[in-house]
């Protein structure tokens, strides 16, 4: 009987522990940022394979800069990208390059950032955001 | 060398910051003890309360607002800079629901640097020292940073600013300030 009750205790104590894990790592993952600007904003580019004109860069600059959620956007000085922000709640950078790859005749390519190079981003940054317990259970987690 | 790309450096800042030139640049009265120099981040408008356009409804420190502006303009000349881009790969990765983007985590962390480095009071830096964070022993570094591409930032920093109309004096002290920053982040 004491061997029983001593393994539903067991039992019952670790499907709290584990919960309580679970509940605070989805906390930690889906905190809304609130007191973080431009939380929500996300950069993209897209590369041109060769030079736009100063018109055809303006043309692309603007229509970008109409679209919804668009933030804000620049072509750069050598006129051979095109970097913007978007809210991405309200817009998504697949759609934003059908956009532009309809309005130019110039061939023209999505960044896409692969996770290791993301990793080896900006020295400076915030490492990580969690600390204590919660970085720890994150890293379980991942 | 380094003292031949600093001198052009500053030339080149100045040039850029010659075109907008106005009141700002006039000599201010000379510090006294009950007239101390204002700091950078004073200039900037300092603890001055007012409307965040980036979040309606939100009040911000206007100095803090200023650096900001500085900081996202450069971000943006940043990510389109193929010099500068192994460094900041970061920013341009898209991110899921509910994680911080790139942008808003380096927007907000070099900003803080910024505003803390500049005399603001009601901030704190969290991130990492710049010997540490630029020390080949951080995983996050492609590479040790060299001296060009120091370069490369400063002349980024200063189309930043010179987006937001600040005052050229101002520019040429923050220029000055990051420059002192070379030598823990440039480690070769």
């Amino acid at each position: 009987m004491n061997i029983l009750k001593r393994a539903l205790w067991i039992s019952f104590a670790s499907i709290l522990l584990l919960t309580t894990t679970m509940v605070w790592h989805i906390l930690a993952v889906t905190k809304p940022h609130a007191n973080v600007h431009h939380a929500n904003i996300q950069l993209a580019r897209i590369d041109f394979a060769t030079e736009l004109d100063a018109h055809e860069a303006g043309s692309i600059r603007s229509a970008v800069n109409a679209l919804p959620g668009v933030r804000h956007a620049r072509i750069n000085d050598a006129r051979t990208n095109l970097v913007y922000s978007y809210d991405r709640a309200l817009q998504d950078q697949r759609r934003v390059f059908v956009v532009v790859k309809e309005l130019s005749p110039t061939p023209c390519e999505r960044l896409v950032v692969t996770a290791e190079a993301a990793a080896r981003g900006c020295p400076a940054m915030v490492q990580g955001g969690m600390d204590g317990l919660g970085g720890w259970i994150s890293g379980l987690m991942n | 060398m380094r003292t031949l790309w600093k001198g052009t450096l500053y030339l080149a800042t100045a040039a850029v910051l010659l075109s907008g030139c106005k009141k700002d640049d006039e000599d201010p009265p000379a510090p006294t003890p009950s007239n101390p120099t204002p700091t950078i981040y004073q200039r900037l408008g300092g603890t001055t309360m007012v409307n965040d356009p980036a979040n309606p409804g939100t009040m911000i420190e206007q100095g803090y607002l200023g650096l900001r502006s500085v900081v996202d303009s450069t971000i943006f000349v940043i990510a389109g800079d193929a010099q500068l881009q192994p460094y900041f790969a970061v920013l341009l990765a898209e991110v899921g629901s509910g994680d911080l983007t790139g942008f808003a985590a380096l927007s907000e962390n070099l900003t803080e640097f910024f505003a803390v480095a500049t005399g603001a009071q009601n901030f704190t830096y969290s991130g990492m020292n710049m010997v540490d964070a630029h020390n080949s022993a951080n995983p996050r570094m492609t590479g040790l940073v060299t001296d060009a591409d120091f370069d490369q930032f400063i002349v980024d920093l200063v189309a930043g600013a010179a987006q937001n109309n600040v005052p050229s004096a101002i520019v040429t002290d923050i220029g000055a300030l990051v420059e002192t920053l070379r030598d823990p982040v440039v480690q070769q």
